[in-house]
């Protein structure tokens, strides 16, 4: 390709390649931004290992995501909470959405079944049939 | 008469190196932003069971005749127990072995787990995973209702 380098007398000076690139390079910016925005919410723990999981479609899906750490705490939406209350408000999520919703246990591989147990039962009571437990591949535990 | 050349006028060749540092940046940036540096995660459907399933197993049964698989994960002195039915194990791979026989029979059968509250997830998970990779129809997590 040949690039102008030199105008001749006359010729308007309009050079686009800088602007294009500018462009490109404010779109990448905000696709990474808005990508690294989304892992953030993804709290960072060791997952259980499992052969037969399979991928995770977000579809229409609405899922709400309940992270247990090693000590057993229940985290909903980044905030704590307690066995009890977390009863209480996956029934008002559950109430005001569609029976598709889903609940996915993020659990650390070494937490007590103690504390995974009650966030079950809090689905059953709220009539939410729909739980995952998220998980890792045995090789990618490895690594 | 002297005919000029047609290349006579052009300019000597300049390379610009600026729009292909640019081109070499965006690309460097495209494929640093699609590299999965994140372990890609995998969901692993569950049901909770809400019938007494630790209750109903305390009868022995027939391995020929088995009316529900009912997998207790037991913490005894640091080590993890596995008892399928009334079997007893310690090994993984004997569990799996087990659970392999038990689904050659009867895989339509209810395979209820039923974990120790102190019983690591890992485990837990070990023995659901087992169970599905085994093809038991109805896998499904045994839960106190207090």
């Amino acid at each position: 390709m040949k690039i102008p380098t030199q105008l001749k007398p006359g010729q308007s000076g309009f050079n686009m390649t800088p602007m294009i690139d500018v462009v490109f390079l404010l779109i990448i910016f905000f696709l990474v931004s808005s990508h690294l925005a989304k892992q953030e919410a993804q709290m960072p723990l060791p997952l259980p290992t499992a052969e037969s999981g399979t991928e995770i479609v977000d579809e229409l899906r609405e899922t709400v995501v309940v992270n247990v750490d090693r000590e057993g705490r229940l985290l909903l939406a980044g905030r704590e909470v307690a066995a009890d209350s977390l009863a209480r408000r996956l029934g008002e999520i559950a109430a005001g959405s569609s029976e598709r919703m889903e609940v996915r246990i993020r659990c650390d591989r070494q937490t007590p079944y103690a504390a995974v147990r009650p966030i079950m039962l809090a689905c059953t009571k709220a009539g939410i049939w729909n739980v995952v437990f998220a998980v890792i591949r045995a090789e990618d535990a490895e690594s | 008469m002297r005919r000029t050349s047609p290349y006579a006028e052009r300019k000597p060749l300049e390379i610009v190196m600026t729009p292909m540092i640019d081109v070499v940046f965006l690309l460097l940036v495209f494929f640093l932003w699609t590299a999965s540096f994140q372990i890609v995660e995998y969901a692993l459907p569950s049901s909770a069971a809400t019938s007494q399933a630790a209750g109903e197993a305390t009868t022995p049964q027939e391995v020929e005749d088995f009316e529900q698989v009912v997998v207790r994960v037991l913490l005894q002195a640091g080590q993890t127990i596995y008892q399928v039915n009334q079997q007893r194990h310690v090994e993984p791979a004997a569990l799996r072995q087990t659970l392999a026989t038990l689904a050659s029979i009867k895989n339509d059968v209810p395979l209820i787990i039923d974990p120790d509250p102190e019983v690591a997830m890992n485990e837990v998970i070990f023995v659901y995973d087992t169970a599905r990779v085994l093809n038991f129809q109805q896998i499904q997590f045994a839960v106190d209702p207090e």
